[in-house]
């Protein structure tokens, strides 16, 4: 069975690692593009979050070449996430694709259907090399992690495009890496050269981006937001990387640990409860951020997206109590770059102008 | 120290007060307090409420917090639970997970909040809260359990605050579909049971017929996890077996799970011909002209549909 999967930013290169090794016949769809949430927009309800629209272009255009099922992630709510497999599922049907949507449900409760959604994925070879698929994954995933993490530090300190252009390269050739080794090794080149460019006697406001997991990693979908804010100068510090939302939501789902105590912690005299996708861990990360004197934050989510408009409420409070600059930006299939850009540089400008203050007064 | 005589808890006039409005209020007047439900959504309510929350909220949660606004100073308490769930496997929405906690974050000079946490995903869990109700106003946990006993007896048999009522024969019978706090509150559904009754039809509504417990007509493998979706689901399934003549269906612009359960209806509907579908999606902007319009000419047709 040919399956696709869709994208999430660099998603498909651990993607890509795991299910080849494990046994799958992967066939990725294009990169993320217009074309793609044109296809999405047309077939998915018109208010539907912005990733559903995403995903299911996604689908289609691996569909057209030649996929027979898709992956997808499941979950038990509130978030609409958790609804997106047979939404996505129903629509492909409704529209005379012939494919099968194979949602990966949380291991909560279903373990016997992650087990035989896999057992279908590895294509007769059971689940004996689930092991060193997702060693080889979590190595790949581990590594762009690290590439990601430098390059917003050093993009604001060299000259621009460059780290963009280093991390273009460094990612392809950790899609083609073959190893745990070589991909750790991909990953410290790239560390040493991008720190070679990088002018570190620079000042830069460190600004910390946080909002809806899919639109903080898909820069093909949030306007690449994080390199934008980086030629502006600015170093951006992520809520969440790769590695952190697997953890959250395989891995600690998995053994029911329950999410990251740090941010809940932090989140507690703004927030006692969850309220689906990430909105507490969100306000406790703008605290956390807050209380390292970072000096702006950014909410990135796809328009109508329901744990986001809760944490952007109470961000407002988050936002009086430490004066901490924060820029809200909901996305749609009409969201324009020029429009966005316009922002963000009225954003940095801010954040510049009042750091320009503090140290002349000093 | 609160004086239970006289210490008015205030419940604003919106979301689950259309579903348990009757059984909170008789829950308070139990316990001994005053309770003070806000008056009915106008639209200073809305626009209020519209200022105070962040734009991108769905009209019923704007204009919720409308009425809280309306409220302070007014009372000495204001009832706003955390409904994170009302039935098994069931979940709201995220925003009624985190209202008290938005309404702290935005609404200026609020009143201490009675919020007890009501989470039934596993089991039932509303004799606890009112046990912590109880105990928050001074009272013992039994006592709060007695209230809330008693409450639901006398008021199980009410139908929910704004559903129609004393309706005569008519020659058409309209369902709608909708979530309560939508479709009961004129202020939000531009009164919307009103006008169908003013057109000579009769209206039926998800909470008047009784609905099967096998849920979802739609046979879609995974079972919705919102409550008030699954609702709307099965009963857009008895109203599609002949039950009515024509189905109204109210949403709020920007409600999430509706953005995927109102197309799932929809497309359903719309497999049957014979049980015209009208979808209204409202929001702070909506115009009442446009709406009588629409519904005018939503029951002309359904009667020229049958003069044939």
């Amino acid at each position: 069975m040919k399956v696709t999967a869709p994208h999430m930013g660099t998603l498909h290169i651990a993607i890509g690692a795991f299910l080849r090794e494990f046994g799958a016949d992967l066939i990725l769809p294009p990169p993320t593009s217009n074309q793609t949430l044109a296809i999405g927009s047309r077939l998915a309800p018109e208010s539907a979050c912005l990733p559903l629209k995403v995903t299911i272009g996604n689908f289609v255009e691996g569909y057209e070449l030649g996929a027979e099922a898709g992956i997808m992630v499941g979950g038990v709510g509130p978030c609409r996430l958790g609804y997106y497999a047979p939404v996505q599922q129903k629509i492909l049907a409704d529209h005379g694709y012939d494919m099968e949507v194979i949602s990966l449900e949380p291991p909560r409760g279903h373990l016997g259907e992650l087990v035989s959604a896999l057992r279908r994925l590895s294509n007769g070879n059971g689940l004996r090399r689930l092991w060193p698929a997702w060693r080889i994954a979590w190595a790949k995933l581990k590594a762009i992690d690290t590439i990601d993490r430098v390059a917003s530090k050093c993009r604001p300190r060299s000259e621009p495009g460059r780290i963009d252009q280093l991390r273009e390269k460094a990612l392809s050739d950790l899609d083609r890496a073959e190893g745990t080794g070589q991909s750790a090794a991909i990953a410290r080149q790239f560390v040493r050269e991008a720190e070679s460019c990088a002018d570190f006697d620079r000042h830069c406001p460190r600004v910390g981006l946080l909002g809806e997991v899919f639109m903080i990693l898909e820069p093909r979908v949030n306007g690449n937001v994080e390199a934008e804010l980086g030629r502006l100068g600015l170093e951006v510090h992520r809520e969440i990387y790769i590695t952190d939302w697997l953890n959250v939501n395989l891995v600690r789902d998995f053994l029911r640990l329950g999410h990251p105590p740090a941010q809940q912690e932090a989140a507690r005299p703004y927030l006692t409860y969850f309220v689906g996708g990430h909105g507490r861990e969100n306000i406790g990360q703008a605290v956390i951020y807050a209380r390292q004197g970072f000096d702006g934050l950014i909410q990135v989510a796809p328009l109508t997206c329901m744990p986001e408009i809760v944490a952007q409420t109470i961000l407002n409070r988050v936002v009086r109590d430490f004066q901490i600059p924060l820029i809200t930006l909901y996305y749609d299939e009409h969201a324009g770059d020029t429009g966005l850009v316009t922002r963000l540089e009225a954003f940095a400008d801010l954040i510049l102008r009042k750091e320009g203050t503090r140290c002349a007064a000093v | 120290m609160i004086l239970i005589g006289t210490t008015r808890i205030g419940i604003p006039r919106g979301l689950f007060y259309y579903e348990l409005g009757h059984l909170w209020m008789r829950f308070f007047e139990e316990l001994g307090c005053q309770p003070v439900v806000s008056g009915p959504t106008t639209k200073q309510t809305v626009e209020t409420g519209a200022r105070l929350a962040v734009d991108e909220a769905c009209l019923p949660v704007k204009t919720y917090f409308g009425h809280v606004a309306s409220l302070t100073g007014a009372v000495d308490l204001l009832f706003v639970p955390r409904l994170v769930s009302t039935e098994r496997c069931g979940f709201i929405c995220p925003k009624f997970l985190g209202l008290p906690d938005m309404l702290k974050a935005v609404v200026p000079n609020l009143p201490p909040l009675l919020m007890p946490t009501v989470n039934e995903y596993r089991r039932p869990q509303w004799r606890r809260a009112a046990a912590q109700i109880a105990i928050g106003l001074g009272l013992t946990a039994r006592q709060g359990e007695e209230a809330w006993q008693r409450a639901q007896s006398a008021t199980a048999d009410l139908p929910p605050p704004g559903a129609p009522a004393g309706q005569g024969e008519a020659d058409l019978t309209i369902g709608v579909l909708g979530h309560p706090y939508n479709i009961y509150d004129p202020g939000i559904g531009l009164s919307l049971l009103g006008r169908l009754q003013q057109l000579g039809a009769r209206v039926v509504t998800p909470e008047l017929i009784p609905l099967k417990s096998s849920g979802d007509p739609l046979r879609l493998g995974k079972p919705l996890f919102w409550s008030l979706g699954r609702r709307v689901l099965r009963a857009a399934g008895e109203f599609r077996q002949g039950a009515v003549d024509g189905v109204v269906h109210l949403v709020a612009f920007g409600c999430g799970p509706d953005s995927l359960v109102g197309e799932l209806v929809e497309g359903y509907m719309r497999q049957q011909p014979s049980c015209p579908y009208l979808l209204l999606t409202v929001d702070e902007h909506s115009g009442e002209a446009g709406l009588v319009t629409r519904l005018e000419a939503f029951v002309d047709l359904i009667r020229w549909g049958r003069a044939g």
